[in-house]
């Protein structure tokens, strides 16, 4: 081990889990030929602008085009134009973008090329309500998805059969032009077609499904967006369509390789790493308590891993709001707090959470550091931490005892980060 | 080490059985007495004891002991076990009744009686808490049903409510010892608790605890439990306290860990390597085999954090919140299974056991269920209607994967077992 303090450590996994997700790096090697005709870029998500200057400053031929990132600050770019809108709750911003991407790509030919820039945020980014829904309507239902605690992939599905630019309409919009979607993956398993839901890539799923999962997750939606689903507009163009045969999707950056280079340095320290999961999924407090009964399993028994070890997890875990008084915190946060539960008491236990976009929810924070004494201490500032287990406001605990994590938005998005190191 | 190939031709069924048969076996009170006995007192030889696993304890102790004794254990409802010298006591658990207080103030005049010559063995199981409660002199029933319930209102930790409960109890933390002295105290212990404490399981009624009043009324404060002026001086009438620290052996004879280490040792004798996440895993049982599923599936996808053949081995006490429309049947044992199976069905490598060691999986007659995705079976089309419901019982009913034990009187919480081919 090495004379780092935790935090100092923890800190800097986190910063090599970014950096080894940032398009700027990874984007060059994914690149197709030029086309002979035009090279239209567009795109959407948190990393949209980084995704785009780096694509700019590589790319061999003219491009033009436009993407849409969120509010905040963007990385600047000189060709590609940037739009702003708002994320998680889509705004009329977004849905002007929308139509700024599907008239981008209108009228191109066979021997132009359409290069899609796609990452995490970008279902929010891009409303375009189908059929005769409105704005909404689309935003009641992401409203509704937030609230469930469903995951993300069966929350993409919703939306995609609610949106008249998702599940692949933009790809198809684009047709006969070849469109090559170049994605920065926070969907576990990495699939293409789940990403931002996929508005360049299609999937096989039905309206069907979006009402089984409506279901599912016993969802409240306005009587115009059911009625929607029941009817053929909601049915997306599927996988094997002919306008999408010479397509092509490539993730450039996921949650596997940050967790890898994270480890890499972890190594390098003299701390054995273990990556229990690049895709761990379920409620943030329940994941929080699994990770927390392994670390203590480790500090205790120096089993099923010997220290010093770090224990690597990336995904994204839900919070399920319920009925009941809401306070304030993301996703890591919260699970943050429940491995602090756990860990309450134990000394040599370290943990790091936060979002790899460098907001965790709707929040300021990136995410929080907790340790053994987190709990104590959090009651010496007067707040119980159990019961803001209980309310969803883990945000303020931490908060009280300075120990959240601030990095502002990073310019890419692979979803949750989690470290646990056990000396 | 046997390749994933011959694995896959083991039949997963028996393994997983085997698997959980070790961990009951050591769960089981039967045998344990056998090397940890003391000698055989000039006096008499005292049983006394609760919890849900005390029946099953008293027996295994006559049976090793073959000497005369006597004495009274509690026990919950259902919870006998036929004996040949010490009497069985059933009582209410988790609220106490007013049998279970009569027999804790007999228990404690058996222990006051005890001269010494004579030694005390005391049997202590998970549920002894509530079936073993008697109020310290000065404070009445009532006092102390109302401090409980502030308490668990005011989200006080686990730990500082105990501190609480000892010293507001004429039997918990260790004051039944003290009553007993000066006979020689031994006392075995099934643990139910996470750490395995033995000053925690049951409230630890023979393990002698500090009894501080200043951090009593510190804790007091800090959640503002309101209590009246006579049960705050019965705090200062029982510091003091008689200064006896009697001679006090104690045996854990069994845990989670225990059970968790037998079938540890089980699946390497089989060639399959043993992992275990942890004995006190806790959280709402479908979200905890959603989580557990993701590393399943970065074990299938990329060998890591293990290398198939493994059994990934675990214990705790997950929850299980019913849903609003909550109509079906099954434990939390069950319904952790079923979230699992839903949440892997793709994946052919991967069986699974989820059983409770009392043998009683929430309120139903199993203790538990199986699966297997290399048979080909997949279950009901609807199976997330199944746990829509909370209805992991008749979804592995129907398939007939219900592992059915009967009760084993005794109790080291859950025991989950999933293989990876």
């Amino acid at each position: 081990m090495t004379d780092d303090t935790p935090r100092d450590f923890l800190a800097a996994l986190f910063r090599r889990a970014v950096r080894a997700a940032d398009p700027r790096d990874t984007i060059a090697a994914h690149l197709p030929d030029p086309p002979r005709g035009r090279t239209v870029v567009i795109g959407a998500g948190k990393a949209a602008s980084r995704m785009a200057a780096a694509l700019e400053s590589v790319w061999p031929a003219p491009l033009d085009g436009v993407v849409i990132d969120r509010y905040g600050p963007i990385t600047p770019t000189k060709k590609i134009k940037v739009l702003q809108a708002s994320h998680p709750v889509p705004d009329v911003a977004g849905l002007a973008g929308a139509k700024a991407l599907l008239a981008a790509v209108g009228g191109l030919t066979a021997d132009d090329l359409v290069i899609a820039l796609i990452s995490g945020g970008g279902s929010a980014l891009l409303p375009m309500p189908g059929g005769s829904l409105t704005l909404a309507n689309e935003i009641a239902v992401n409203e509704a998805l937030l609230r469930s605690g469903a995951p993300i992939a069966a929350m993409n599905v919703v939306r995609k059969h609610v949106s008249g630019i998702k599940g692949g309409r933009l790809a198809q919009a684009a047709a006969p032009a070849r469109v090559v979607s170049l994605l920065v993956s926070d969907v576990a398993g990495d699939n293409p077609a789940l990403v931002a839901s996929g508005p360049t890539v299609p999937s096989a799923t039905t309206p069907a499904d979006a009402l089984a999962i409506i279901d599912d997750y016993r969802m409240k939606l306005p009587e115009a967006v059911i009625a929607h689903l029941r009817s053929p507009a909601a049915i997306a163009p599927m996988p094997d369509d002919p306008a999408f045969a010479q397509n092509r999707a490539v993730v450039v950056a996921s949650a596997r390789t940050s967790l890898y280079a994270a480890a890499d340095f972890a190594r390098s320290r003299g701390v054995t790493p273990v990556v229990l999961s690049d895709a761990i999924e379920g409620g943030s407090q329940s994941v929080g308590s699994m990770h927390a009964a392994i670390a203590r399993e480790v500090a205790r028994f120096d089993q099923p891993f010997s220290k010093p070890v770090v224990l690597l997890s990336g995904g994204e875990t839900t919070v399920a709001l319920g009925d009941g008084p809401v306070g304030r915190g993301g996703p890591n946060t919260e699970f943050l707090l429940s491995v602090a539960r756990g860990i309450a008491g134990l000394s040599g236990v370290h943990a790091l959470a936060a979002d790899t976009d460098g907001i965790d929810g709707s929040e300021d924070n990136a995410g929080a550091f907790a340790d053994g004494q987190s709990f104590a201490r959090m009651r010496m500032a007067g707040i119980d931490p159990q019961k803001a287990l209980h309310t969803h406001d883990a945000w303020t605990a931490f908060a009280a005892i300075d120990d959240l994590l601030v990095t502002g938005p990073t310019g890419t998005n692979v979803n949750d980060f989690r470290a646990i190191l056990i000396r | 080490m046997l390749a994933a190939d011959e694995i896959g031709n083991l039949d997963a069924e028996q393994v997983l059985k085997r698997l959980f048969g070790a961990g009951l076996e050591a769960a089981l009170p039967d045998g344990k007495f056998d090397h940890l006995l003391p000698e055989k007192p000039k006096g008499r030889t005292i049983v006394l004891g609760a919890g849900k696993a005390s029946a099953r304890m008293a027996r295994a102790f006559e049976d090793a002991w073959q000497a005369p004794c006597e004495g009274l254990v509690i026990t919950r409802y259902g919870h006998s076990v036929p004996t040949r010298h010490v009497r069985i006591v059933e009582a209410s658990h988790p609220v106490p009744d007013e049998t279970g207080l009569s027999a804790t103030r007999e228990i404690v005049e058996l222990a006051r009686g005890a001269g010494p010559d004579d030694l005390v063995i005391v049997l202590i199981s998970g549920g002894a808490s509530s079936l073993l409660t008697m109020p310290a002199e000065g404070v009445s029933l009532a006092d102390k049903q109302d401090i409980t319930r502030q308490l668990l209102r005011s989200g006080a930790p686990i730990g500082a409510m105990n501190t609480v409960r000892k010293a507001f109890s004429a039997v918990k933390g260790g004051k039944l010892a003290i009553v007993a002295a000066p006979a020689k105290v031994v006392t075995y212990i099934i643990s139910d608790v996470p750490g395995d404490d033995p000053a925690i399981v049951g409230s630890g009624p023979s393990i002698i605890a500090r009894n501080d009043p200043h951090e009593v009324r510190a804790i007091l404060a800090r959640f503002r439990i309101k209590v009246p002026a006579h049960v705050d001086r019965a705090l200062d009438a029982h510091t003091g306290g008689p200064d006896i620290r009697p001679e006090n052996i104690v045996h854990t004879i069994a845990t989670p860990r225990m059970s968790l280490d037998a079938a540890s040792r089980e699946a390497e004798r089989m060639g399959i390597t043993p992992i275990i996440l942890g004995d006190a895993i806790e959280g709402e049982a479908r979200e905890v085999a959603v989580a557990m599923a993701g590393m399943v599936r970065s074990i299938i996808q990329y060998k890591t954090p293990f290398v198939a053949p493994c059994v990934l081995l675990s214990g705790g006490e997950t929850t299980v919140t019913l849903r609003p429309e909550a109509a079906g049947r099954g434990g939390r044992n069950t319904e952790f299974l079923l979230a699992l199976f839903l949440a892997l069905k793709s994946h052919r490598e991967v069986a699974a056991i989820a059983c409770d060691t009392d043998g009683i999986d929430g309120t139903e007659n199993n203790a538990g269920a199986w699966f297997d995705l290399a048979s080909g079976w997949t279950g009901e089309a609807d199976a997330a209607a199944f746990l829509d419901r909370n209805d992991a019982y008749n979804f592995f009913k129907q398939a007939d994967r219900l592992v059915t034990t009967g009760p084993t009187y005794t109790n080291v919480n859950d025991f989950r077992a999933i293989l990876v081919r």
